[in-house]
């Protein structure tokens, strides 16, 4: 009965709060993904995130933020101890439980699908600015990033025949898995000029040497801390099979920060520009 | 009164018991006797109603004892069974309480206790009351189950005792004090069956001897008359003779030795080129002369 | 005597250390507001009655149901780890030996992986009952499947039951990998996610849910404390003495795998406590069941509450999965027990 009692209570209170909230602009943000991070620093509301997640290492001085995710391991209460009034997540991040538990907590949560193309990057700008309650901004960014997009694209570097690249996505010679098709990095390989390496599968899957001479790619991409994970360069060549390969052949390895690359946001263009300038 | 009729049982189609026959009285002591494998534990697993003959029945007390409930038919009989391994670090005084679960609510505290006291004193366990069964030696435990058994018919001597090799593992002192309970108790009007090995205990203390051979009974009579010489060869396969002792008037079994040479069963001593030992033996005289030297 | 100092001390310690996982979390909230609320919430107030908004919300909401399900899972793991032991005979038997957890896992595991396929209307709560069902189910149906396996001429085996465990285990977890293989990123998430271990899901919602399955064995299973007695001796000894060898083994079965789906279902694969906290009861107080559940289920509540806060407070802002908490606090003594016991848990 006491229970109930609360329930009811706290049921008006999140209602009042929530239409606080479609009113009052954000002023203390959560940002639990890099991507997101970063949009929101470019929309200009950086100062007020109080906390990101531990993949958030752009730009600078967000480092300087407590980070309170990891491997979508978080605890709620740390979370609310910033008394956060709006949390950025990315879909699937937080369970139905811990949706659930900050709605009961009256504190919004938005959760957002990130669609890997130019169009999912510009509505991923402006879902995020609608979260945050400055949709103007968010317009302006968006079409600052799409004509910013058009300009890189017409001025890519152009190859006798687009390069086939393999991503590997590595922690430690245990970990490898490689991108297939749909995938963010399929995508942004595509927009810099090249062509995916995989063609049979979606997602990421496992990694094996087998697969990877069969593909044969002429340039593989890693992000940064993925090939130091396995000893550098050096140490990545030698690895079983890829000396057969004409990237192992032409040492053609190309590390990426990895951040930028799976932005797909305001960062896009330049992710672009990067990539297509290194495999190319 | 237990009543065995012509029980035959199989398992996995090989006969075990052929049709056995018997009748108990209260007040007898039965000792079950027979080569290994000749079916004692069998025909005991079949009285305590533990498996069904396959033909035949047991009638108890005027009953099948197929048709007696659980908690009725743990009032008329216990169960000592052979192998009692016990895994879990219960204290000598549970296992023997374990004897009174099925009691509690039949009789009072004060005679569940007193069971348990006096089942503790007569196997003489009472110092160890408070010790872990995995700290005893395997005598102590099978003492403990004794006791347990005891206890749980402590209160009926209308009842049964099932008692498969109670001396297993334990000291010739406690061997004795065990038959000695078992013949005690069926004095005073229980009904004992005990399998057992040691031919001249069952001749000591039971009433009367059911000898069994490939799953038949083949003997069955008072220790003078099924203990001789030439049953003892036909059930064991051993020489032996058979005295009367003078003073007590009770049967004793004397096997005779058995003789081999290891050289005739082992034939790897024999092919292969052994070094012969010869121990340099010290006849009499020889003694003799090498003390005559010291002195 | 000893026993009773046993309880109090233990039914102390499980409510100071409530006390202090309401009290103690990330968010710092000062022990007055923490009675303020919880009095509140009981009808009466000792101090003002002021409205602590967030804190109240935080102790009501997130504290006051983590702790709860804490304590429900502890216990049902403690018991049921002491039930699952006391059949097998075997001091060393654990729910996840026998196939139990295996089998509340991959039950699991189906349920979430194809949940929006078929269940797609169902409601929150209905869809935690469906969980909690499942796991129950798969935890029973492999229990029984590895029973019937070990049975040899109408008797179980023990060691035949291990070893039917073993496989069913290695099975349950190929196919729980080949679920969790073909799921798509985002129910792979959910999957791990739940597959670590955790507390942190805890609603009043799940809590509710979980209630009935814990409270089921918690009252029952101590009723079976003598046959399970018996079956130390022997399986066949509950029959000598007049009780049913089959019933007892069939409900000690139920309400074990009961327990431990719903558990499983609710929180994840916390491992370490059905294994360790029946052997921590019986170093204290002996091997007698109708000691062991009951204590089991206490010092279960007691030790994962702790295990709980440590996994919230060791490493703030973030939290570790509590299965790594119990396993850390749970080998190094299982490792003690082994050794000094060695030679008794061989024979």
């Amino acid at each position: 009965m006491r229970i109930k009692k609360y329930y009811i209570v706290l049921i008006i209170v999140s209602f009042l709060s929530a239409t606080q909230y479609v009113v009052a602009q954000a002023k203390r943000i959560i940002t639990l993904s890099s991507a997101i991070s970063e949009t929101v620093n470019a929309l200009g509301y950086g100062k007020n995130i109080l906390a990101t997640d531990v993949t958030s290492v752009w730009p600078e001085e967000i480092n300087r933020l407590p980070k309170v995710s990891r491997n979508r391991s978080f605890s709620i209460e740390s979370i609310t101890a910033y008394r956060p009034d709006l949390i950025l997540v990315p879909e699937g991040d937080f369970s139905k439980e811990n949706l659930y538990q900050f709605k009961s907590l009256g504190i919004r949560v938005v959760t957002i699908r990130q669609e890997f193309s130019i169009q999912g990057a510009t509505k991923f700008i402006r879902q995020i600015a609608a979260a945050i309650g400055d949709k103007a901004r968010g317009e302006q960014l968006a079409q600052k990033t799409e004509s910013n997009i058009n300009t890189t694209l017409s001025q890519l570097k152009k190859g006798s025949k687009s390069p086939k690249v393999l991503f590997i996505y590595a922690r430690g010679v245990g970990t490898m898995n490689v991108a297939g098709k749909g995938s963010s990095i399929d995508e942004i390989i595509k927009l810099a000029g090249g062509k995916n390496a995989i063609q049979e599968f979606s997602d990421f899957k496992p990694y094996t040497t087998e697969a990877l001479i069969k593909s044969n790619p002429d340039v593989i991409l890693m992000f940064d801390f993925g090939l130091s994970s396995l000893g550098g360069r050096a140490a990545f060549l030698d690895l079983p099979g890829v000396s057969y390969t004409n990237a192992g052949k032409n040492k053609k390895i190309v590390e990426m920060n990895g951040p930028l690359l799976i932005n797909f946001s305001n960062r896009l263009p330049e992710a672009i520009k990067a990539l297509n300038n290194r495999i190319l | 009164m237990l009543r065995v009729e012509s029980i035959s049982y199989k398992l996995n189609n090989r006969p075990l018991l052929k049709d056995i026959s018997f009748c108990i009285r209260p007040g007898e002591m039965v000792a079950l006797l027979g080569a290994n494998g000749a079916g004692k534990s069998t025909l005991m697993r079949l009285l305590s109603g533990e498996r069904k003959p396959d033909s035949g029945r047991i009638m108890l007390y005027g009953a099948d004892i197929k048709g007696y409930n659980r908690k009725v038919l743990a009032t008329k009989r216990a169960y000592l069974q052979q192998y009692n391994p016990i895994t879990m670090a219960f204290s000598v005084k549970e296992i023997v309480m374990m004897g009174r679960y099925g009691f509690k609510s039949l009789s009072s505290a004060k005679n569940d206790q007193l069971a348990l006291t006096e089942t503790m004193e007569i196997c003489g366990l009472t110092d160890l009351a408070d010790r872990s069964m995995l700290s005893l030696s395997g005598g102590e435990q099978q003492r403990v189950h004794l006791a347990r058994i005891l206890a749980q018919l402590w209160d009926n001597k209308d009842s049964v005792l099932l008692l498969d090799e109670p001396t297993n593992n334990m000291d010739i002192q406690f061997q004795h004090q065990t038959l000695a309970i078992a013949a005690a108790m069926a004095k005073k009007g229980y009904m004992i069956i005990v399998v057992l090995h040691e031919v001249n205990l069952a001749a000591q203390y039971a009433s009367r001897i059911i000898i069994l051979k490939d799953g038949r009974k083949w003997w069955d009579g008072t220790p003078v008359q099924v203990l001789t010489p030439q049953h003892m060869y036909t059930a064991f396969g051993i020489h032996a003779q058979a005295y009367t002792d003078q003073s007590s008037l009770k049967t004793i079994i004397v096997p005779k030795e058995i003789k081999l040479d290891a050289g005739k069963f082992n034939t790897n001593l024999k092919t292969t080129q052994q070094p012969v030992y010869k121990l340099k033996t010290i006849e009499t005289d020889e003694l003799i002369n090498l003390q005559s030297v010291k002195i | 005597m000893k026993r009773t100092v046993i309880y109090t001390c233990l039914s102390v310690g499980l409510l100071v250390s409530i006390c202090f996982s309401l009290a103690l979390g990330a968010m710092r909230i000062p022990i007055k507001e923490v009675i303020d609320t919880l009095t509140h919430a009981m009808g009466f107030s000792v101090f003002s009655s002021a409205d602590h908004g967030i804190n109240e919300g935080v102790i009501m909401m997130i504290r006051l149901p983590r702790t709860l399900m804490g304590v429900l899972v502890g216990t049902a793991l403690g018991i049921s780890g002491a039930a699952i032991q006391g059949i097998f005979r075997n001091p060393l038997a654990e729910p996840s030996l026998v196939g139990i957890s295996a089998g509340a896992s991959l039950m699991a595991v189906l349920i979430i992986a194809f949940e929006t396929l078929l269940f797609s209307s169902l409601s929150q709560l209905l869809g935690y009952y469906l969980l909690a069902f499942g796991a129950f189910a798969g935890a029973g149906i492999t229990a029984m499947l590895v029973y019937n396996l070990s049975k040899i001429n109408g008797q179980a085996n023990v060691s035949t039951m291990l070893l039917a465990g073993i496989a069913i285990n290695a099975m349950a977890g190929a196919l729980t990998g080949l679920v969790t293989y073909l799921a798509d990123e985002q129910k792979l998430r959910s999957i791990t996610f739940w597959m670590m271990g955790s507390l942190g899901g805890a609603t009043w919602q799940n809590v509710s849910c979980l209630f009935p399955f814990v409270l089921i064995p918690v009252v029952g299973l101590p009723f079976l404390a003598k046959g399970l007695n018996l079956f130390a001796i022997g399986e066949n000894q509950a029959e000598l003495i007049g009780l049913n060898p089959n019933r007892i083994k069939i409900l000690v079965v139920v309400l074990a795998t009961m327990a431990v789906g719903a558990s499983v279902a609710v929180s994840g694969i916390i491992g370490f406590i059905g294994l360790l906290i029946p052997h921590l009861t019986r170093l204290l107080g002996g091997v007698d069941h109708r000691f062991v559940l009951p204590v089991s289920a206490l010092m279960g509540a007691l030790v994962l509450t702790l295990a709980d806060m440590i996994s919230r407070l060791i490493v703030q802002p973030i939290e570790l999965p509590i299965g790594v908490v119990t396993a850390l606090m749970g080998t190094p003594i299982f490792l003690y027990i082994l050794i000094k016991d060695k030679k008794k848990l061989v024979n």
